[in-house]
């Protein structure tokens, strides 16, 4: 028998929010993800354990972190770590009195993070919302996403899975299988440039995809559409077509590309691959938009 | 009706609505005559020489009718005015004289040589006359030395006001006429009075009759300067209105109204009289659409109305709620700033028999106020399950473009807390709410709020063995070195005998003043409209219990001093990780060289996250506070009750008080709202905000309480999302919810924002799968959102 927990990194929980699903939801969103999208907004989901975030403009220059972190030095800007050495354990977070170290995820116990998003319960009830995992990727952390799922639909929670379309385990499978709602992400259809843009190969996702349609799974897909990547219009049609050729598919969810996440990316001393890249026009959204709604499946900007 | 359907406003609407946007004249008429009438009836009976000053100010004041009104009457001479109200206060209008227009607060034009003359003249009338200043000398040292320093307009007298924090019973005026009432009075005067009752009935009723007279000569003075404007009007389709203002005026309030338009111009007129007569800010207008509503179905049915005019006159109507401003003290503006007229109108909710009480008039008045969208009508919006979601998701649509003025109130909640206080399950299911947030009786109850007690300033004094650490003077009991405090108990047991005793003075204070109204300045014609008052004979100032009168004490700052025990209780007691010598020391010290343990007070669990250990910590002081405050009794039986609302005195109050244990620094503002979370602690989502203040026992603040919460337009920017807002905000109110408003970030909000990261932390950035706080964007990311908000306001 398992005596070691079952645990994932959450690197954070929205509650009443608004998207991600049908109602109001919460999302729990895990570290770690298989895939690695250049335009990733979440560069903080990919690693699964906890990292150090560094924001230089909230330090008071206090000097409390040097006492407990030999890798990290104290300049007139604010903390500078070695990102070599740092093991991301966390010590300077937990002397520093503002948010200038702190750390992205956090260890939870399918337990913890149960008792907190079963708190909502009301909400979602009364508004047909439900509880989202995401991430990162939710099947990645396979154990804990399941008896999390299990739980919370035991106590009559709605769950939906945001997934990357990547499971890697049967395990990761049957959460989608067994999910209320699916949210499901395409990131182009030309296989050469999906595994240049996320590390992976689409084919095994497409192939999770139709098994999911196959088993009459409710299917909202999810679109990032990112310039020079995924937005010309010969993969729009053909994602269009692979979605019409589903039959489960509730809904589709443009995401334009934004550079919220950027300043993730300095937290984290990590370069930030898509500077320069500019946002589509709403104009060309709209144009985006009209060949998905060609497909009679409800389409709509943002999620 | 379709509830989609929108209206126009007219262009004579515009021009109305444009004129009350003017910035406020002081107007003198009020304060003029009615020191001459004053002067006049001195030695008569106290309710008779106030209903004859009310007389002498109505058959005096001046009456206009501007172009294209339909509506008519005004509080002022002037087209957007603030009166005097010396028989409360004189002296600070004589002081503040010269300061009005340039004050940093609320600011009015010039005052004018003649408004100035007269001021001089008839103001000092009123020295050791008005309430203040007999109040003052009633009061003692410890009430003298509170006022001002933990209690902030803390009775009638210090903020100014009267008690017209009510809504008076317009279905009885309306119904009847006040002819009908006036003689129902003069049969009961035939009647030789012979008991003490009979005999204060008596007078009563006199003053009632001068009083309801006064208003009957002030409508048929506006019948007649309508009939002079029409006989040399021009243009014949002015001259027509002009005729029927006049015949309208000639007949309500005096006669009962028989169509939407005589009503409403018969429920304004009595309002304009009220204000005139014991103004506060909380005049409401009751539930209009109740009220009004079989006058309307009646005029659509026989074609005398299209909804179009009727969304014009209800259009003006809130126009004319515009023509006040009320002007206060800067002492008492720091604590209630922006003119606050608070001139409520409650919607939604259900009848007195259960049912849902949305009527296609409730709709009309939804669209009116879309258009008109001023400072002075305030809307309620109560939420109850027998509402349709139609309702409601029209309710929070009308709040979105508002950007959030619309207050939402749960009916379950509300129910609940007046039956607590003594209301009958009609009278209760019948509520509306006056000023910030008080719940009452329509023409069935007198529910004041007494003003504020700086509950922050409590937890220092238990702090520091009852001193204030900013000044250093012993305010509170001495309750013991903070330093030795060895548990959690012991300072919980020295803030709660701090409590008592600052309680104990602010009831001292309430009750001497209410005394010093009941003796000086009653209100015949407020009591003339509310049966409970006119079949006795007491005067709504000393009605009591008879109307299940409450009269509640707003606490400012607790979610401070929960945070700021949970802190304690978390750092020091639970995980010994810092001891209190350190933390007074650094109380003391404003943190400075406290780095460490402020970051450790700063990073404790906070009240608005839905963590029970803080939460519970919330509810515990609300109990006890209410718990001591049901020991006392008020004048007339009237019962104290608890509120937890802070109007703008957050800033002020929190100027009083050193730095706190939630890691606030000194003098920094307390927590805004009453019960809303410290600016930017509630970092968890709407939702579990919600969940923290509807967990609270709401039934121990009674008196009402404010929570405010902050959303970006965006979040509801889709017809389905607003449907989940919808429904969000349905839950919160049917799972022990009381009053939330919500603000709809502006471009100038997010900039603030954007200068004070630490006090916007709460602000989601709202996008599919991902996560973030607006303050932690890069500031271009974040110039980006403003500008494209700043694209849809336009």
């Amino acid at each position: 028998m398992e005596t070691e927990e079952n645990t994932s990194t959450v690197f954070t929980i929205t509650r009443g929010s608004f998207v991600d699903g049908w109602g109001v939801r919460t999302t729990i969103f895990l570290k770690g993800c298989p895939l690695r999208c250049k335009w990733c907004c979440n560069p903080e989901s990919q690693s699964a354990a906890p990292e150090l975030s560094v924001t230089p403009a909230d330090c008071t220059l206090c000097g409390l972190c040097r006492d407990v972190c030999p890798y990290l030095t104290l300049e007139k800007s604010g903390p500078v770590v070695d990102r070599q050495k740092c093991r991301n354990c966390g010590k300077c977070a937990d002397v520093c009195p503002t948010n200038a170290l702190a750390m992205f995820g956090e260890v939870y116990t399918v337990d913890r993070a149960f008792n907190e998003l079963i708190r909502d319960k009301e909400y979602y009830d009364r508004t047909g919302g439900g509880v989202t995992i995401g991430g990162g990727e939710a099947t990645l952390s396979d154990k804990f996403t399941y008896e999390l799922m299990k739980k919370l639909q035991e106590a009559g929670v709605h769950v939906a899975i945001d997934t990357c379309g990547y499971p890697v385990t049967p395990l990761a499978l049957k959460i989608l299988e067994q999910a209320d709602l699916i949210l499901f992400d395409l990131k182009g259809m030309n296989p050469e440039r999906h595994r240049q843009d996320t590390g992976v190969d689409n084919e095994a996702i497409h192939e999770t995809l139709r098994h999911l349609g196959a088993l009459g799974k409710e299917i909202i897909i999810r679109i990032p559409l990112i310039p020079g990547h995924t937005d010309d219009n010969a993969t729009l049609r053909n994602e269009a077509a692979l979605i019409e050729s589903i039959g489960t598919v509730k809904r589709i969810d443009l995401l334009p590309y934004h550079d919220f996440g950027a300043v993730k990316y300095q937290q984290l001393g990590k370069p930030y691959k898509m500077e320069g890249t500019q946002r589509l026009t709403e104009e060309r959204v709209e144009e985006i938009a009209r060949i998905f709604r060609a497909t009679g499946i409800p389409t709509q900007i943002g999620g | 009706m379709d509830s989609k359907k929108t209206f126009v406003m007219s262009d004579r609407v515009k021009q109305l609505r444009e004129a009350v946007l003017a910035t406020p004249e002081v107007c003198v008429e009020r304060a003029m005559y009615l020191t001459r009438s004053f002067m006049e009836t001195e030695g008569e009976n106290i309710v008779i020489r106030r209903a004859k000053a009310l007389a002498h100010i109505l058959e005096n004041m001046t009456v206009t009718i501007h172009d294209g009104e339909l509506l008519v009457g005004t509080t002022t001479s002037k087209r957007r005015g603030s009166f005097i109200i010396p028989e409360i206060q004189w002296e600070w209008y004589l002081n503040e004289m010269d300061n009005m227009s340039t004050r940093s607060w609320d600011n009015c034009q010039p005052i004018g040589r003649f408004e100035r003359e007269q001021m001089q003249k008839y103001l000092p009338y009123w020295k050791d006359k008005c309430t203040w200043d007999k109040v003052n000398k009633e009061w003692n040292d410890t009430v003298l030395r509170f006022n001002g320093e933990i209690f902030m307009t803390h009775t009638s007298s210090m903020s100014g006001q009267h008690f017209g924090h009510i809504a008076v019973d317009y279905p009885r005026m309306l119904s009847r006429g006040l002819r009908d009432i006036i003689s129902e009075a003069k049969s009961d005067l035939a009647r030789i009075p012979v008991s003490p009752d009979e005999l204060r009935r008596h007078t009563a009723l006199k003053a009632a009759v001068i009083a309801m007279e006064a208003v009957i000569t002030y409508a048929k003075r506006y019948a007649k300067l309508a009939a002079d404007m029409a006989r040399d009007e021009k243009d014949p389709k002015r001259k027509a209105e002009l005729l029927e203002i006049a015949r309208i005026c000639e007949k309500v309030p005096e006669q009962p109204a028989e169509t939407i338009y005589e009503a409403l111009q018969s429920i304004l007129l009595l309002y304009f009289a009220l204000r005139i007569e014991a103004y506060a800010p909380g005049v409401s207008l009751g539930r209009p659409d109740q009220y009004l509503y079989p006058y309307f179905e009646r005029d659509i049915a026989n074609g005398v109305i299209r909804e179009e005019q009727c969304v014009e006159l209800l259009e003006m109507l809130l126009i004319k709620m515009n023509d006040l401003a009320c002007l206060m003290s800067t002492e008492t503006v720091e604590f209630l700033s922006g003119f606050p007229t608070l001139a409520s109108i409650t919607i939604g909710g259900v009848k007195r028999d259960g049912t849902d009480s949305v009527n296609p008039l409730t709709y009309l008045l939804m669209e009116a106020e879309r258009n008109i969208r001023l400072t002075a009508e305030e809307f309620v919006v109560r939420i109850n399950r027998e509402n349709s979601d139609e309702f409601v998701i029209a309710a929070c649509q009308l709040a979105v473009e508002m950007k959030g003025k619309i207050k939402f109130i749960s009916d379950e909640t509300t129910i609940a807390m007046l039956m607590r206080d003594g209301k009958s399950l009609e009278d209760a299911r019948d509520y509306v709410v006056l000023g910030c947030a008080s719940p009452s009786s329509a023409g069935r109850s007198l529910d004041i709020t007494a003003g504020a007690i700086n509950f922050a300033y409590i937890l220092e004094l238990a702090l520091n063995d009852g001193k204030s650490r900013l000044t250093g003077e012993q305010i509170g009991l001495r309750t013991g070195d903070p330093k030795k405090f060895a548990s959690f108990e012991e300072l919980w047991d020295a803030l709660k005998k701090q409590i008592e005793y600052i309680l104990s003075v602010a009831v001292c204070s309430r009750n001497t003043d209410r005394l010093v109204y009941a003796e000086n300045v009653p209100a015949p014609l407020h009591s003339a409209m509310l049966p409970a008052c006119f079949d006795s004979g007491l005067d709504i100032v000393n009605v009591g219990a008879k109307m299940c009168a409450t009269e509640s004490h707003g606490a400012v700052g607790v979610p401070n001093v929960a945070d700021s025990l949970a802190a304690i209780k978390k750092l020091i007691f639970d995980e010994k990780r810092f001891t209190m010598s350190e933390l007074i020391d650094a109380l003391d010290k404003n943190f400075e060289g406290y780095d460490a343990l402020h970051g450790a007070l700063l990073h404790a669990p906070k009240f608005g996250n839905d963590i029970d250990y803080v939460d519970d910590i919330v509810g515990d002081i609300l109990e006890f506070a209410s718990s001591v405050l049901d020991r006392y009794e008020g004048i007339a039986g009237t019962k104290h009750t608890l509120a937890a609302m802070a109007g703008t005195g957050n800033f002020v109050m929190g100027s009083k008080v050193g730095a706190l244990p939630d890691g606030r620094l000194s003098g920094k503002p307390l927590a805004e709202g009453g019960i809303s979370p410290s600016q930017g602690k509630n970092t968890s989502g709407a939702t579990a905000s919600m969940r923290s203040v509807a967990k609270l026992n709401h039934t121990a603040i009674s008196g009402g309480s404010v929570f405010n919460m902050r959303f970006n337009p965006e979040a509801v920017d889709t017809d389905e999302k607003m449907r989940k807002f919808a429904l969000m905000l349905r839950t919160y109110c049917e799972t022990g919810g009381f009053h939330v408003q919500f603000n709809f970030l502006s471009a100038e909000t997010l900039r603030a924002a954007q200068a004070d990261p630490q006090q916007y932390r709460d602000l989601l950035v709202r996008v599919a799968t991902y996560s973030a706080y607006f303050v932690e964007l890069s500031k271009q990311v974040q110039d980006d959102i403003i500008v494209k908000t700043e694209f849809k306001e336009v």
